[in-house]
């Protein structure tokens, strides 16, 4: 994008004044700035947050102002050498090389207090942090050319170890190019960036905090020439490579990264043509980095992989769009991709130039900024089950369900549950509305009269599931309760847990009368279904209504049902029984 | 004398200040920093980067501090781009 086009851009988009982004630092943004409302209008034709800078010399002004009124916007920091010294800046009065290592790393703990406090009071409104490169420090070392003296060693890690603080506060470390010094611009107007580096930087920064795909969830991968090098059925196990050096290098380093992906809450399975006794005893007899155990499916048989794939979207309930397909097979992964829409299908690459380029793509589909305990658990509850590669349909019927010793722990208020938002935000399939709330729009909402957040959390034989579930509304005059969205975890599907959530949260309230939106977004089908039980018909108008003793019996009769034991918790860690089926 | 090409050059540098100022009530080929309000130093900025960019050349400091006027701004360009084609003309 060029200037003039930016500047186009933001006289015919639509801004809201609402919504705000910041942009923080020393130096004069000009073209940063311009660019990044720009990159903000693309990304949100519909209205776009407004940015706010301060001019040069101002770092002071914007620290304040997104720690107060700005504080609960995104707020970009981008910091630069004289934060951390007057004298490291160009335009600085001193003379060049009269700055001390030592007074370098004096000033550290001044900058460090500094945006510490800053970070602290913005809790956890989100930051992102840029670093200056080391390029655009001044000649303060007596030292050859292209090498860094003392002074700029000193500035280069004492600023990284300030950075390493924030990181650790809440603060996303935006990785830029090593952009060179813009010396004309510094000079004409203050601002250090090229008219490139600032289109880049802000679209870099707009692609890491407004991201337009969602994560994905599960990876598919096949095994013969993707998690290693060579054939089962042809070579036997011992041929195959997949050890930390030679042909199998590539291999080892994909293994591992599917390993932390796993770790990380990602979903693995296996979907390869070859007879399953084979793959079980490669598993068996060879020290991969990656165990039998660390896959939550295994579909190893003759049959089409679209097919396989299919089933075992079903048996995670997940959807395709949230699923990855590795496969080293071209025509395998054409035959996928025309049967499955929505799946994202990759190659495992033949030379190992184009390895990285793997790597990449997965962290990118995979990108989380936080790894939460719930992403954790995710993988634990699926790979905690001896049966789950025998099984072949997820048991779906509330009298299987019976037998997996349900544990529901209800909580009154989960507004303040990280949790809670992202889950709303996450859910595709149980979604009452498929409405993405900010964190605005949320802190908006808690601070309603009458307003409520209530979420469950599930335990059954096989782990612990974490928070599954949450219902977001607002009492109303006539004992009438709004529901602005319900949202079920798919992990959590078919157990009951949104009827006992739901009916808990009637008869805590006295509500007669319960009714919210619903909005058909092509994906929730499940939710719809659920309504459907309930008895209401969700396509008069977008609305469902359904009476409190309709939705308390409903609730009794799945809690008979599925056997569950059903906790209000009315302080952290204090249970108090209210339904245990199993007593009765 | 008006040069090859100066008409093309005034039509694109016209584009260019219509997309970067909003100011409508000098026309276009007669503002200046004089009689328009908006041409203040961001505009000049602004413009120095919108041209560098849009006929991929680049503007000396002297050139950048006499862009004050739309018609300046045409003899600026013209004079760059002839520069140019006479570099390459030696070269070839």
């Amino acid at each position: 994008m060029t200037l003039r086009e930016a500047v186009k851009k933001i006289k015919h988009g639509a801004m809201r004044h609402d919504r705000h982004v910041a942009l923080v630092c020393s130096f004069e943004p000009l073209h940063l700035a311009t660019f990044l409302q720009a990159n903000l209008m693309e990304r949100f034709p519909q209205g776009a947050p407004s940015v706010h800078t301060w001019g040069y010399d101002q770092l002071d002004a914007g620290l304040a102002e997104t720690a107060s009124v700005l504080r609960h916007c995104p707020a970009f920091l981008f910091l630069s050498w004289e934060d951390l010294h007057p004298g490291l800046c160009w335009r600085s009065r001193s003379a060049f090389g009269e700055i001390e290592r030592s007074a370098v790393a004096a000033h550290r703990e001044e900058l460090a207090v500094k945006l510490r406090s800053w970070m602290e009071k913005r809790g956890a409104a989100e930051t992102y942090l840029a670093l200056p490169p080391p390029k655009w420090l001044p000649d303060a070392d007596a030292c050859a050319p292209e090498s860094a003296g003392p002074v700029a060693v000193s500035a280069v890690t004492v600023l990284w170890q300030v950075a390493e603080e924030l990181s650790a506060l809440g603060a996303r470390l935006v990785r830029l190019p090593a952009f060179d010094l813009d010396f004309r611009g510094l000079l004409r107007s203050g601002c250090p960036l090229s008219a490139e580096a600032s289109e880049c930087t802000a679209r870099r920064f707009v692609e890491l905090a407004f991201p337009t795909t969602e994560r994905k969830k599960a990876v598919v991968v096949d095994l013969d020439g993707t998690l290693w090098d060579g054939v089962i059925g042809e070579d036997g196990p011992q041929s195959l490579c997949y050890g930390a050096d030679g042909k199998g290098f590539p291999f080892h380093i994909f293994q591992k990264i599917l390993l932390k992906l796993r770790r990380e809450g990602v979903l693995l399975a296996v979907c390869s043509k070859n007879n399953s006794e084979d793959v079980l005893a490669v598993f068996d007899s060879l020290d991969m980095p990656l165990k039998l155990a660390d896959f939550a499916v295994l579909r190893c048989n003759w049959d089409s992989k679209s097919q396989n794939i299919a089933s075992i979207a079903k048996e995670l309930n997940l959807g395709c769009d949230s699923m990855v397909f590795i496969d080293d097979n071209e025509a395998e992964l054409e035959e996928v991709a025309a049967q499955l829409a929505g799946l994202t299908v990759l190659r495992t690459p033949r030379e190992c130039a184009d390895w990285p380029r793997l790597f990449t793509k997965l962290q990118s589909l995979f990108a989380a900024w936080k790894i939460t305990a719930e992403d954790r658990l995710r993988t634990e509850s699926f790979t905690a089950r001896p049966d789950a590669w025998s099984e072949t349909s997820a048991a779906s019927d509330l009298r299987h369900v019976s037998q997996l010793g349900l544990e529901i722990n209800l909580k009154q208020d989960a507004f303040d549950q990280a949790r809670s938002l992202e889950l709303i935000n996450k859910t595709n399939q149980f979604n009452l509305t498929g409405e993405r709330i900010s964190r605005e729009e949320w802190l908006e909402w808690m601070s309603l009269p009458g307003a409520f957040c209530m979420s469950a959390r599930l335990r059954d034989r096989y782990g612990d599931f974490g928070t599954v579930c949450v219902v977001l509304g607002r009492q109303l005059q006539n004992r009438e309760l709004f529901i602005k969205n319900l949202v079920l975890s798919c992990r959590a599907f078919g157990r009951g847990v949104e009827s006992m959530l739901l009916g808990e949260l009637t008869g805590l309230r006295g509500a007669a009368w319960i009714r919210g939106p619903f909005r058909d977004t092509g994906r929730n089908v499940p939710a719809r279904r659920f309504l459907e039980d309930l008895g209401c018909d969700a396509n008069s108008g977008g609305e469902w209504m359904v009476s409190g003793d309709a939705m308390r019996m409903h609730a009794e009769s799945v809690c008979q049902l599925t056997r569950a034991t059903v906790r209000l918790e009315r302080q952290e860690g204090v249970g108090e029984i209210i339904c245990d089926a199993k007593a009765r | 004398m008006r040069r090859e090409g100066t008409l093309e050059i005034a039509d694109q540098l016209e584009g260019i200040v219509q997309d970067l100022m909003s100011d409508n009530t000098v026309p276009l080929r007669e503002r200046s920093w004089a009689n328009c309000s908006q041409w203040d130093s961001l505009f000049q900025l602004n413009l120095i980067t919108a041209i560098e960019q849009e006929f991929r050349t680049q503007l000396t400091d002297e050139d950048a501090a006499d862009l004050t006027s739309f018609e300046a701004a045409v003899h600026i360009v013209e004079d760059q781009l002839d520069a140019r084609r006479r570099a390459a003309a030696t070269f070839q």
